[in-house]
Protein backbone atom coordinates (compact mmCIF):
# COMPACT_ATOMS: atom_id res chain seq x y z
CA UNK A 1 0.00 0.00 0.00
CA UNK A 2 2.72 2.47 0.97
CA UNK A 3 4.52 1.81 -2.28
CA UNK A 4 1.33 2.70 -4.15
CA UNK A 5 1.18 5.96 -2.20
CA UNK A 6 4.71 6.92 -3.17
CA UNK A 7 4.19 5.96 -6.80
CA UNK A 8 0.99 8.01 -6.84
CA UNK A 9 2.81 11.03 -5.41
CA UNK A 10 5.67 10.57 -7.85
CA UNK A 11 3.33 10.47 -10.84
CA UNK A 12 1.40 13.52 -9.64
CA UNK A 13 4.56 15.58 -9.09
CA UNK A 14 6.12 14.46 -12.36
CA UNK A 15 3.23 16.08 -14.21
CA UNK A 16 4.67 19.38 -12.99
CA UNK A 17 8.28 18.45 -13.65
CA UNK A 18 9.14 17.64 -10.05
CA UNK A 19 11.01 14.43 -9.28
CA UNK A 20 10.81 13.16 -5.71
CA UNK A 21 13.60 10.95 -4.41
CA UNK A 22 14.88 8.97 -1.43
CA UNK A 23 11.57 7.48 -0.26
CA UNK A 24 11.57 6.02 3.25
CA UNK A 25 8.71 3.82 4.41
CA UNK A 26 7.91 3.34 8.08
CA UNK A 27 5.07 2.56 10.43
CA UNK A 28 3.72 4.19 13.56
CA UNK A 29 1.18 3.22 16.18
CA UNK A 30 -0.68 6.53 15.75
CA UNK A 31 -1.56 8.65 12.77
CA UNK A 32 -0.10 12.02 13.65
CA UNK A 33 1.08 15.08 11.75
CA UNK A 34 3.79 17.53 12.70
CA UNK A 35 4.18 20.01 9.86
CA UNK A 36 2.83 23.50 9.35
CA UNK A 37 1.10 22.75 6.05
CA UNK A 38 -1.03 19.64 5.83
CA UNK A 39 -3.54 18.23 3.37
CA UNK A 40 -6.19 15.94 4.82
CA UNK A 41 -8.10 13.57 2.55
CA UNK A 42 -10.75 11.18 3.85
CA UNK A 43 -11.40 7.69 2.50
CA UNK A 44 -14.99 6.48 2.60
CA UNK A 45 -16.83 3.35 1.59
CA UNK A 46 -15.75 -0.24 2.04
CA UNK A 47 -12.61 0.95 3.80
CA UNK A 48 -12.70 4.10 5.90
CA UNK A 49 -9.53 5.96 6.54
CA UNK A 50 -7.45 9.09 6.20
CA UNK A 51 -4.55 10.19 4.04
CA UNK A 52 -2.44 13.14 5.18
CA UNK A 53 0.19 14.89 3.11
CA UNK A 54 2.62 17.10 4.99
CA UNK A 55 4.74 19.71 3.24
CA UNK A 56 7.66 21.37 4.96
CA UNK A 57 8.83 24.84 3.97
CA UNK A 58 11.33 23.53 1.43
CA UNK A 59 8.74 21.34 -0.29
CA UNK A 60 6.23 24.18 -0.31
CA UNK A 61 8.75 26.54 -1.90
CA UNK A 62 9.87 24.01 -4.49
CA UNK A 63 6.31 23.25 -5.63
CA UNK A 64 5.25 26.90 -5.73
CA UNK A 65 8.39 28.01 -7.59
CA UNK A 66 8.01 25.21 -10.10
CA UNK A 67 4.30 25.69 -10.76
CA UNK A 68 4.27 29.49 -10.57
CA UNK A 69 7.76 30.63 -11.53
CA UNK A 70 8.37 34.30 -10.85
CA UNK A 71 4.70 34.94 -10.10
CA UNK A 72 3.61 37.08 -7.20
CA UNK A 73 0.48 35.26 -6.09
CA UNK A 74 -1.50 35.16 -2.88
CA UNK A 75 -0.78 32.48 -0.33
CA UNK A 76 -4.21 30.99 -0.96
CA UNK A 77 -3.34 30.38 -4.60
CA UNK A 78 -0.11 28.66 -3.61
CA UNK A 79 -2.05 26.52 -1.18
CA UNK A 80 -4.52 25.52 -3.88
CA UNK A 81 -1.65 24.01 -5.86
CA UNK A 82 -0.74 21.78 -2.92
CA UNK A 83 -4.39 20.87 -2.43
CA UNK A 84 -4.62 19.81 -6.06
CA UNK A 85 -1.49 17.68 -5.77
CA UNK A 86 -2.95 15.94 -2.71
CA UNK A 87 -6.20 15.38 -4.60
CA UNK A 88 -4.43 13.97 -7.67
CA UNK A 89 -2.20 11.76 -5.56
CA UNK A 90 -5.11 10.34 -3.59
CA UNK A 91 -7.09 9.58 -6.74
CA UNK A 92 -4.05 8.00 -8.36
CA UNK A 93 -3.50 5.93 -5.22
CA UNK A 94 -7.05 4.57 -5.35
CA UNK A 95 -6.54 3.47 -8.95
CA UNK A 96 -3.24 1.79 -8.19
CA UNK A 97 -4.33 0.04 -5.03
CA UNK A 98 -7.51 -1.31 -6.64
CA UNK A 99 -9.54 -0.62 -3.51
CA UNK A 100 -13.12 -1.41 -4.47
CA UNK A 101 -16.00 0.92 -3.59
CA UNK A 102 -13.75 3.42 -1.86
CA UNK A 103 -14.02 7.16 -2.53
CA UNK A 104 -11.82 10.10 -1.63
CA UNK A 105 -13.16 13.28 -0.08
CA UNK A 106 -12.13 16.76 -1.21
CA UNK A 107 -8.86 17.77 0.48
CA UNK A 108 -8.89 20.12 3.45
CA UNK A 109 -5.73 22.16 3.89
CA UNK A 110 -4.53 23.05 7.36
CA UNK A 111 -1.97 25.76 8.01
CA UNK A 112 -0.74 26.60 11.48
CA UNK A 113 2.04 26.40 14.03
CA UNK A 114 2.42 24.23 17.09
CA UNK A 115 -0.54 22.09 16.14
CA UNK A 116 -1.23 18.89 18.01
CA UNK A 117 -3.14 16.41 15.93
CA UNK A 118 -4.66 13.02 16.39
CA UNK A 119 -5.81 11.68 13.08
CA UNK A 120 -6.24 8.13 14.36
CA UNK A 121 -5.02 6.04 17.24
CA UNK A 122 -4.24 3.05 15.04
CA UNK A 123 -1.32 1.60 13.09
CA UNK A 124 -0.36 3.96 10.32
CA UNK A 125 1.82 3.62 7.24
CA UNK A 126 4.06 6.52 6.36
CA UNK A 127 6.34 7.35 3.49
CA UNK A 128 8.58 10.38 3.42
CA UNK A 129 10.53 11.60 0.43
CA UNK A 130 12.60 14.55 -0.66
CA UNK A 131 12.09 17.16 -3.33
CA UNK A 132 15.12 19.43 -3.58
CA UNK A 133 15.81 20.52 0.01
CA UNK A 134 12.26 19.90 1.11
CA UNK A 135 10.42 16.91 2.53
CA UNK A 136 6.97 15.51 1.94
CA UNK A 137 5.48 13.02 4.42
CA UNK A 138 2.42 10.96 3.52
CA UNK A 139 0.50 9.13 6.23
CA UNK A 140 -2.31 6.66 5.69
CA UNK A 141 -4.49 4.83 8.20
CA UNK A 142 -7.55 2.62 7.82
CA UNK A 143 -10.14 1.98 10.51
CA UNK B 1 -26.61 22.36 -4.57
CA UNK B 2 -29.51 21.80 -6.96
CA UNK B 3 -31.87 20.31 -4.46
CA UNK B 4 -32.61 23.15 -2.06
CA UNK B 5 -34.93 20.95 -0.05
CA UNK B 6 -32.10 18.52 0.55
CA UNK B 7 -29.71 21.34 1.45
CA UNK B 8 -32.16 22.73 4.00
CA UNK B 9 -32.68 19.28 5.42
CA UNK B 10 -28.93 18.66 5.68
CA UNK B 11 -28.31 21.93 7.49
CA UNK B 12 -31.29 21.69 9.84
CA UNK B 13 -30.42 18.08 10.61
CA UNK B 14 -26.80 18.93 11.37
CA UNK B 15 -27.95 21.71 13.70
CA UNK B 16 -30.55 19.55 15.44
CA UNK B 17 -28.22 16.58 15.95
CA UNK B 18 -25.53 18.97 17.16
CA UNK B 19 -27.90 20.39 19.77
CA UNK B 20 -29.10 16.88 20.71
CA UNK B 21 -25.63 15.37 21.09
CA UNK B 22 -24.38 18.38 23.05
CA UNK B 23 -27.38 18.05 25.36
CA UNK B 24 -26.68 14.33 25.72
CA UNK B 25 -23.07 14.97 26.63
CA UNK B 26 -23.50 18.00 28.92
CA UNK B 27 -27.19 18.25 29.86
CA UNK B 28 -27.05 21.85 28.66
CA UNK B 29 -29.32 23.47 26.07
CA UNK B 30 -27.82 25.21 23.06
CA UNK B 31 -29.25 28.00 20.96
CA UNK B 32 -27.88 28.13 17.42
CA UNK B 33 -27.07 31.46 15.81
CA UNK B 34 -27.98 32.25 12.23
CA UNK B 35 -26.63 30.43 9.19
CA UNK B 36 -24.09 32.45 7.22
CA UNK B 37 -22.44 31.63 3.92
CA UNK B 38 -18.76 32.51 4.14
CA UNK B 39 -17.28 34.64 1.38
CA UNK B 40 -13.80 33.32 2.12
CA UNK B 41 -12.62 29.77 1.58
CA UNK B 42 -10.88 29.57 4.94
CA UNK B 43 -11.77 29.58 8.59
CA UNK B 44 -9.47 30.27 11.51
CA UNK B 45 -9.90 28.17 14.65
CA UNK B 46 -8.30 28.55 18.07
CA UNK B 47 -8.82 25.65 20.43
CA UNK B 48 -9.99 22.29 19.11
CA UNK B 49 -11.01 21.42 15.57
CA UNK B 50 -12.70 18.21 14.51
CA UNK B 51 -12.92 17.45 10.81
CA UNK B 52 -15.25 14.80 9.40
CA UNK B 53 -15.02 14.54 5.60
CA UNK B 54 -17.81 12.94 3.58
CA UNK B 55 -18.64 11.73 0.06
CA UNK B 56 -21.80 10.70 -1.73
CA UNK B 57 -24.49 12.74 -3.43
CA UNK B 58 -22.92 15.56 -1.48
CA UNK B 59 -19.23 15.68 -0.71
CA UNK B 60 -17.24 17.97 1.53
CA UNK B 61 -16.45 18.15 5.19
CA UNK B 62 -17.90 19.12 8.52
CA UNK B 63 -15.61 21.09 10.81
CA UNK B 64 -16.41 21.67 14.46
CA UNK B 65 -14.44 24.54 15.96
CA UNK B 66 -14.60 24.14 19.72
CA UNK B 67 -13.22 26.64 22.23
CA UNK B 68 -10.79 25.04 24.67
CA UNK B 69 -13.00 25.67 27.71
CA UNK B 70 -16.01 24.20 25.93
CA UNK B 71 -14.04 21.07 25.07
CA UNK B 72 -12.93 20.73 28.68
CA UNK B 73 -16.51 21.27 29.88
CA UNK B 74 -17.81 18.53 27.55
CA UNK B 75 -15.03 16.14 28.58
CA UNK B 76 -15.51 16.80 32.31
CA UNK B 77 -19.27 16.31 31.96
CA UNK B 78 -18.77 12.93 30.31
CA UNK B 79 -16.11 11.62 32.66
CA UNK B 80 -16.94 13.38 35.92
CA UNK B 81 -13.32 14.50 36.08
CA UNK B 82 -11.93 18.01 36.51
CA UNK B 83 -9.35 18.16 33.76
CA UNK B 84 -7.98 21.68 33.31
CA UNK B 85 -5.91 21.33 30.16
CA UNK B 86 -6.19 19.68 26.79
CA UNK B 87 -4.80 16.13 26.70
CA UNK B 88 -5.15 13.19 24.32
CA UNK B 89 -8.26 11.92 26.11
CA UNK B 90 -9.98 15.25 25.58
CA UNK B 91 -9.08 15.17 21.90
CA UNK B 92 -10.39 11.61 21.52
CA UNK B 93 -13.64 12.67 23.21
CA UNK B 94 -14.05 15.59 20.83
CA UNK B 95 -13.48 13.22 17.92
CA UNK B 96 -16.26 11.00 19.23
CA UNK B 97 -18.45 14.05 19.72
CA UNK B 98 -17.94 15.02 16.08
CA UNK B 99 -18.46 11.46 14.94
CA UNK B 100 -21.80 11.26 16.74
CA UNK B 101 -23.03 14.60 15.42
CA UNK B 102 -22.18 13.83 11.81
CA UNK B 103 -23.10 10.14 11.98
CA UNK B 104 -26.55 10.81 13.42
CA UNK B 105 -27.22 13.63 10.95
CA UNK B 106 -26.11 11.65 7.92
CA UNK B 107 -28.28 8.71 8.91
CA UNK B 108 -31.35 10.97 8.92
CA UNK B 109 -30.45 12.57 5.57
CA UNK B 110 -29.64 9.25 3.90
CA UNK B 111 -32.89 7.70 5.10
CA UNK B 112 -34.93 10.55 3.62
CA UNK B 113 -33.05 11.25 0.40
CA UNK B 114 -31.22 7.98 -0.36
CA UNK B 115 -28.19 10.24 -0.75
CA UNK B 116 -25.56 7.64 -0.01
CA UNK B 117 -23.48 10.05 2.06
CA UNK B 118 -20.58 8.24 3.67
CA UNK B 119 -18.29 9.56 6.36
CA UNK B 120 -14.53 9.32 6.73
CA UNK B 121 -13.12 8.97 10.25
CA UNK B 122 -12.84 12.18 12.28
CA UNK B 123 -9.49 13.94 12.66
CA UNK B 124 -8.85 16.11 15.70
CA UNK B 125 -6.49 19.06 16.02
CA UNK B 126 -5.64 21.51 18.76
CA UNK B 127 -3.72 24.76 18.46
CA UNK B 128 -3.83 28.47 19.07
CA UNK B 129 -4.13 29.40 15.42
CA UNK B 130 -5.24 26.89 12.82
CA UNK B 131 -6.39 27.95 9.38
CA UNK B 132 -8.47 25.42 7.48
CA UNK B 133 -8.77 26.07 3.77
CA UNK B 134 -10.90 24.34 1.16
CA UNK B 135 -11.10 25.01 -2.56
CA UNK B 136 -14.05 24.77 -4.96
CA UNK B 137 -16.51 24.56 -2.10
CA UNK B 138 -19.30 26.61 -0.59
CA UNK B 139 -18.87 27.07 3.14
CA UNK B 140 -21.61 27.65 5.69
CA UNK B 141 -21.12 28.58 9.31
CA UNK B 142 -23.30 28.49 12.41
CA UNK B 143 -22.11 29.68 15.82
CA UNK B 144 -23.40 28.16 19.05
CA UNK B 145 -22.84 30.07 22.26
CA UNK B 146 -22.39 28.04 25.41
CA UNK B 147 -21.75 29.20 28.99
CA UNK B 148 -18.12 28.16 28.46
CA UNK B 149 -17.43 29.67 25.07
CA UNK B 150 -18.28 29.14 21.45
CA UNK B 151 -18.61 26.18 19.10
CA UNK B 152 -18.66 26.68 15.34
CA UNK B 153 -20.41 24.23 13.05
CA UNK B 154 -18.73 24.84 9.73
CA UNK B 155 -19.80 22.83 6.70
CA UNK B 156 -18.17 22.85 3.26
CA UNK B 157 -19.93 21.38 0.24
CA UNK B 158 -18.10 20.69 -2.98
CA UNK B 159 -19.30 23.11 -5.66
CA UNK B 160 -19.96 20.48 -8.32
CA UNK B 161 -22.65 19.01 -6.12
CA UNK B 162 -24.54 22.28 -5.84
Amino acid sequence: MTQHLYEALKESLRMFGIEPFSPVEYQGSQHIVESQIIAIVGLTGNKKGTITVEFDEGAFDKIVKTLMPGMDVEFSVKLSALSEIANMMSGNFLSRSKLLAVDITPPTMLVGKNIKAIIANIDTNYVSCSIDSGTIVIGMSFQ
Amino acid sequence: MNDQRMFKKVMTTFVQTFVDVYKQFTDEDLQPGGLEKLEENSISIAGIAVIVPFTGKLSGRVLLGIDKDVALSIYNSITGESVEDICDDVLFSMGEFGNMVTGNAVTVVNNEFKSGIRLAPPSVFSGDEMNFVNFKVNIYNIVFKTPHGVIRLNTAFKEEAE
